[in-house]
């Protein structure tokens, strides 16, 4: 028996999820990725869905900044990354760890809740089957 | 369950340390508040409207392909304001940098290695002078300048407001991870004084005072003053005066102002000792390293202006022409912009040129009616004094005789650690004449002009408004610190030019000999006391001329005039650049009107990216003889670099090896020379006149002291030290690039050590030794120091930092060494660089409309909010 208070989704839809989340909160600045990637673990139903669509997510939420960038103001942006190609790859590897690792925080933890709440909600329903006079009485 | 607990643990743990470790990096590269935002406003195009509140009216701003500002307002209020919102938005960091240079505030953004840095110059108190002026200006003195400052500094923080809203602050504060604080009036008066201490602020006394100390301590008292005496004479044997022999100006001379012989030794070498020989260095250490931090305005005894009258000019209008030698640093000194105020259909105001960031004011430059252009003077603006002392605390002062306590004064220097600011507490102690360091076992007093209330704004803001000579020279009035060069010229065909400062007029001075005046002073005994009553002030007092009939005026930081004709010279200054631009300046001006030739800007351009070097031609005649007289002793790679050398034409070219081997070889010259004496004074690579020693040179007998290296025990001559010097820079040459890294690596002839490959530039942002992407590309370039086109040092880092070509009756010509914009994703952060470097530039046009302005990048439109 399963315990369910969020939807799960499928691989795509997490990742279209994903994308906008970490896009969105990150109007907020980088901290907010890790709530991005916590939402994302809970809305995942495999932890391998989670932690691709987290890391995915943020990867192409943050590059979708540097892509606006790059239409409103492309001679700077080349100029940049031509500038700092090392920064770019960090910035990118660090968007990969943060949504990755945080999406696996969610995940992990909704599921040991879970886990958790079905062996507590089994063992209620060994109680009861175990009773059956003192209850019938 | 085990393994999804261990999972969440491994995952938590991993972001933790990635979150403690990299939070600083994710900071710096967060998409959207890090440094890729500020992409965004490197790119100017199209238009745009801002609201912004402290605006009374509309003000145009159109910026045109080279990310020159052209701003069009209706006020003087507003064009401040607007000018403080472009200048943010292009250098705040910059501007941010020098209000808390000047403050002694740099250790909060840089952590441990600027808090002497910050020490120093809250020693020497910086602050003082801008307070003063502000009281000045809130007690209702100069309205209009309080007022421009204040609209100004209302447009720096608008841009900042826009900034910190948009997260588009300079990426030099997302990677130091700090914010600016609001602009203030006086911040702009502290960049004032920071400039003032860079083009005044020099212990030239300190270093006189320790060479004649020790070479006394060294040779005896009478030798070691003779030696001085033959280095820094009165009046130097080969000169070149702004004004020609005979052209005599300003007041009379005070009796006793004629140079004498004498054997005098400082005052303070018995009990009133300044401080101990190793004291002293570290003193000036102390300096060089403050100097350091503030190289950016610097002076480096080089700027070259000059006015040519229109009768001898294609446009029959004058021609003036300015090229300040700064430091060359990222982003450049100075910020152009073209600034104009209208009402209706007429233009009040119409004003181009380069402003210091920070400052709402054109510096240099030029209106429709007016030009002008600066080269430092080096008056001598700062004084030291040393006293008796009865306590650590009490000295005695004046020559009636009183002892004072030392005022002490606590204050805070916060210091960055570890990003945390730590408060360090120090003790800032005065006399009655100002500052007084109190440092490893020194006790000194400074005094310096620009301790008090100057207004030079005042005045600068004038000459952006003056419409005729009458107008300007009124306006130098307000003209004190730091003491300029002038050149002016108007479109009525007027030219001029004032050595235009206020200099002190001292008392209870032995003026029998010139040495005195330029040492330390006895506090104590009230000597070299500034008569506060009587300053010697422009335009009158000054050294000037206006409308000479020979038809121009040149200066290159060289001596205003002989004693003869300026009897206050020594009053002034004594530490003039060499003659050498000056002369190369005048003899192409001269070639060029000499058969009737009418000068144009094109001729202009030439003379200031002129690279023939006048040392070059005076020494080597010498240097080869000696060397032919020594062919004997002379190896095979030394006998190629004396071809080499004597087939050189003297211009100091990128693409030739002339050039290197005779850098080379007058460097080593210097050091063969000068450093055997100098070393026993506990000095290293002082600075000498060259045309001094071009006067040894020339003149064997008189320099026999000097050439003989006192290391050994036989005595050198002239000659036989120029072959030793040229043998070691041969053998320097040949071990540094005479081999060419190849496998094995092949020896390469002297023909091939080219210039360019070692006199290369190397402008360089503050943070550009850790993050060398800020710098700018490492050119390399012609020129050289005592060339027009003074690009000193191997790794040159000052030179030009303005060139300006004003044809009063045609076209205007500048150029930065650099680009506008500090922002390193900006085209315009360095693109003008290469037109600099190969001596090209760009029109200095001052359309009346906004519609007018040639090559229009992009249109903002700032309108009042609310």
């Amino acid at each position: 028996m399963s315990v369910r208070f969020l939807p799960t989704l499928s691989f795509a839809k997490l990742l279209a999820v994903s994308i906008a989340l970490f896009a969105l909160l990150e109007l907020l600045g980088w901290p907010l990725a890790i709530l991005a990637g916590i939402i994302i673990g809970l809305l995942a139903s495999r932890w391998r869905d989670a932690v691709l669509a987290g890391a995915l997510g943020c990867l192409i939420g943050w590059s979708l900044y540097l892509m606006a960038y790059g239409l409103a103001a492309g001679a700077a942006v080349a100029k940049a990354l031509a500038l700092l190609r090392d920064f770019a790859a960090i910035t990118l590897l660090l968007g990969l760890a943060l949504g990755s690792l945080s999406s696996s925080i969610g995940f992990l933890a909704l599921d040991m809740w879970r886990r958790a709440r079905a062996r507590e909600t089994r063992a209620q329903e060994t109680e009861v089957r175990g009773t059956p006079e003192t209850t019938g009485t | 369950m085990k393994k999804q607990a261990l999972g969440l643990t491994i995952s938590v743990a991993l972001l933790a340390l990635i979150v403690a470790t990299a939070a600083r990096y994710l900071s710096i590269l967060d998409p959207r508040w890090g440094i890729w935002v500020d992409t965004l406003p490197a790119v100017r195009s199209g238009r745009r409207v801002l609201h912004l509140r402290g605006l009374e009216g509309e003000v145009l701003v159109v910026w045109d392909r080279w990310g020159v500002p052209h701003i069009f307002a209706s006020s003087e209020h507003d064009l401040a304001f607007a000018f403080g919102y472009v200048q943010a938005m292009d250098r705040l960091w910059q501007m941010d940098l020098e209000r808390r240079l000047a403050s002694g505030r740099m250790a909060e953004l840089l952590g441990e290695d600027a808090f002497e840095v910050d020490l120093f110059f809250r020693a020497v108190d910086l602050r003082r002078g801008a307070e003063a002026i502000m009281a000045e200006l809130e007690a209702g003195r100069f309205p209009e300048l309080k007022a421009a400052l204040e609209a100004f500094s209302a447009g720096v923080n608008a841009a900042m407001e826009d900034m910190e809203r948009s997260g588009t602050l300079p990426v030099e504060y997302k990677l130091l991870g700090v914010k600016p604080e609001p602009w203030k009036p006086l911040d702009t008066l502290l960049v004032d004084r920071l400039i003032c201490w860079g083009l005044t602020g020099d212990f030239d006394s300190i270093y006189l005072y320790k060479l004649l100390e020790g070479l006394q301590d060294a040779f005896g008292d009478e030798k070691g003053y003779e030696a001085v005496k033959s280095l820094l004479p009165p009046d130097r044997p080969i000169d070149e005066y702004i004004i020609p022999p005979g052209g005599a100006v300003g007041p009379a001379a005070p009796s006793g102002c004629l140079p004498s012989s004498g054997t005098q030794r400082p005052v303070a070498a018995a009990k009133m000792t300044i401080g101990s020989p190793e004291g002293l260095a570290r003193l000036l250490a102390w300096w060089e390293k403050a100097m350091s931090y503030c190289s950016f305005v610097q002076g480096f005894e080089a700027s070259n202006n000059w006015v040519v009258s229109g009768a001898l000019t294609a446009s029959g209008k004058p021609i003036l022409c300015n090229d300040p030698h700064l430091a060359l640093n990222v982003p450049p000194t100075w910020y152009e912009a073209h600034l104009v105020v209208r009402s209706g259909e007429e233009v009040k105001l119409n004003v181009r040129g380069v402003a210091f960031p920070g400052v709402p004011i054109i510096i240099i430059g030029r209106n429709d009616h007016v030009a002008w252009g600066f080269t430092n003077v080096g008056a001598d603006a700062i004084d030291f004094y040393y006293y008796v002392w009865r306590s650590r605390d009490e000295y005695w002062y004046g020559p009636e005789g009183r002892w004072l306590k030392v005022e002490r004064v606590s204050d805070t220097i916060r210091v960055r650690q570890g990003g945390k600011l730590v408060a360090k507490h120090v003790t800032l102690n005065y006399t009655v004449h100002g500052p007084l360091i109190v440092r490893w076992g020194v006790r000194m007093a400074v005094k310096w002009l620009g301790h008090y209330a100057t207004f030079e704004a005042e005045a600068l803001r004038r000459y952006n408004w003056a419409r005729n000579l009458e107008d300007f020279v009124e306006a130098l009035r307000f003209f004190q610190l730091p003491a300029q060069n002038h050149v002016y010229a108007d479109v009525e065909g007027n030219i001029a030019w004032w050595a235009c400062g206020r200099y002190p007029n001292r008392t209870n001075l032995d003026r029998s000999d010139p040495l005195r005046i330029w040492l330390p002073y006895n506090g104590s005994a009230g000597e070299g006391e500034w008569n506060e009553d009587d300053w010697i002030d422009p335009p009158d007092e000054v050294p000037h001329l206006v409308n000479p009939p020979w038809g121009y005026i040149v200066t290159a930081n060289n001596r205003p005039a002989s004693t003869a004709d300026y009897s206050l010279v020594y009053e002034i200054g004594w530490t003039w650049a060499d003659y050498y631009r000056a002369r190369r300046i005048r003899e192409l001006l001269e070639g060029l009107v000499a058969n009737g030739g009418k000068l144009t800007p094109e001729d202009m351009k030439t003379i200031q990216n002129d690279v023939f070097s006048i040392p070059a031609r005076e020494f080597l005649p010498y240097l080869l003889d000696a060397l032919e007289a020594h062919a004997v002793e002379l190896e095979v790679v030394e006998r190629e670099a004396v071809e080499v050398l004597a087939s050189w034409d003297y211009y100091m070219r990128a693409d030739e090896a002339a050039p290197t081997l005779f850098a080379a070889w007058l460097q080593k010259l210097v050091d063969a020379v000068f450093n055997d004496e100098f070393s026993r004074a506990g000095l290293e690579d002082v600075k000498v006149p060259i045309s001094m020693l071009e006067y040894f040179v020339k003149h064997p007998e008189a320099g026999a002291w000097w050439f003989d290296d006192k290391d050994t025990p036989d005595v050198e001559d002239r000659d036989t030290i120029m072959v030793r010097a040229f043998k070691e820079a041969v053998e320097e040459l040949r071990r540094t690039i005479g081999i060419e890294r190849t496998h094995p690596p092949r020896p390469l002839p002297p023909s091939e050590w080219k210039w360019g490959r070692v006199h290369r530039l190397k402008a360089q942002h503050v943070m550009g030794s850790v993050l060398p992407w800020l710098n700018y590309p490492r050119l390399s370039l012609d020129g050289w120091r005592h060339c027009v086109n003074n690009l000193g040092g191997l790794d040159v880092d000052h030179g030009p930092s303005w060139r300006q070509i004003v044809d009063l009756g045609g076209e205007s010509w500048c150029v930065i060494p650099g680009g506008q914009s500090g922002n390193p994703f900006s085209s315009h952060y360095a693109d003008q660089l290469e037109l600099w470097a190969s001596g090209r530039y760009k029109a200095m046009e001052l359309p009346e409309r906004p519609g007018d302005v040639s090559e229009p990048e992009a249109l903002w439109r700032l309108k009042p909010k609310g």
